[in-house]
């Protein structure tokens, strides 16, 4: 299978070249996996979720307009979309499930220090997951794709300045989040 | 960076924010979908009947005939409503002249 651009793949899956449309699902599968898996929390929900973002590009790749816009800003935008209706159709649940292979095992590591960061990380995952579903997108795309502002704003429809801006509150709003209540700063000093 | 610049209590609230940036960075790492999954949607979507959908039709013909229907619709209501007003003004005024003519008048 010759490689193609992301333009001529869309231009051929838009003409029904299906197997043009599974490169362009090799590119990005990874990506929109682990977008959604830190969204959801957990490997099942992302594997049916990664794989409705995929029939629905697909059922709907005719209508997409390169509009200068990457492709992969596309298939975000349908990502978080089908994440939030899984949000709003599993409001019940008050937690997610955070999967415990979620925290890589990294052999020759101290023990006790993974421990510490496993449980340092499992409580920023907790407090992330109760951010407004943008600063959540916003934070996954900084520091799990490394987007840069400019391309997480194509991708949240919103100008560079205003997904700074955001990103600087939602730091405070984390960081307010994440402090213990018995901290020194709290005490009046 | 000119951390100089900043106030003190400034300088601390930076410092704040690398260290959640840091964490960040170290909390998120990419996570890889398994082979298997990744092979076996391949698959399904490769081979998924995707219905082959027509273009759609213009639909400047069809707002075309909407508007000259709209149109010839407003000008027969007015023509129709232009009609009974005549028709009434006719019948009052050969009302009138019947009364104007009638022998039986008492003035």
């Amino acid at each position: 299978m010759p490689e193609f651009s992301d333009e001529m793949a869309l231009s051929l899956s838009a003409q029904g070249d299906q197997q043009a449309f599974g490169s362009l699902y090799e590119r990005y599968v990874s990506r929109i996996y682990s977008y959604i898996y830190y969204r959801t929390g957990n490997k099942h929900d992302a594997e049916d979720l990664t794989a409705r973002v995929f029939y629905r590009a697909l059922h709907h790749i005719h209508n997409y307009q390169q509009r200068g816009l990457p492709f992969s800003a596309w298939l975000y935008r349908i990502a978080h979309n089908l994440v939030a209706n899984w949000h709003r159709d599993n409001s019940r649940r008050p937690e997610v499930s955070l999967d415990e292979c979620l925290w890589l095992y990294q052999p020759g590591e101290h023990p006790e220090g993974m421990l510490l960061q496993t449980e340092e990380n499992e409580r920023l995952m907790k407090v992330l997951h109760k951010l407004p579903p943008d600063r959540q997108q916003l934070l996954i795309l900084k520091f799990v794709e490394h987007l840069s502002n400019a391309e997480i704003g194509q991708i949240m429809g919103r100008t560079e300045g205003a997904v700074k801006s955001l990103y600087h509150r939602t730091l405070l709003t984390l960081r307010d989040d994440l402090e213990p209540p018995d901290s020194a700063k709290n005490l009046g000093v | 960076m000119l951390d100089w610049l900043h106030l003190p209590w400034e300088k601390s609230d930076i410092d704040d924010l690398d260290g959640l940036e840091s964490s960040l960075e170290a909390a998120f790492k990419p996570v890889e979908p398994s082979p298997e999954f990744v092979h076996d949607l391949r698959r399904r979507l490769v081979n998924f009947p995707v219905p082959v959908t027509p273009a759609p039709d213009s639909r400047v013909p069809l707002y075309i005939a909407l508007t000259i229907a709209s149109l010839l619709s407003g000008v027969a209501v007015v023509g129709f409503g232009i009609w009974i007003i005549l028709a009434l003004m006719g019948k009052f005024q050969s009302h009138e002249k019947k009364v104007a003519s009638s022998p039986n008048l008492v003035l």
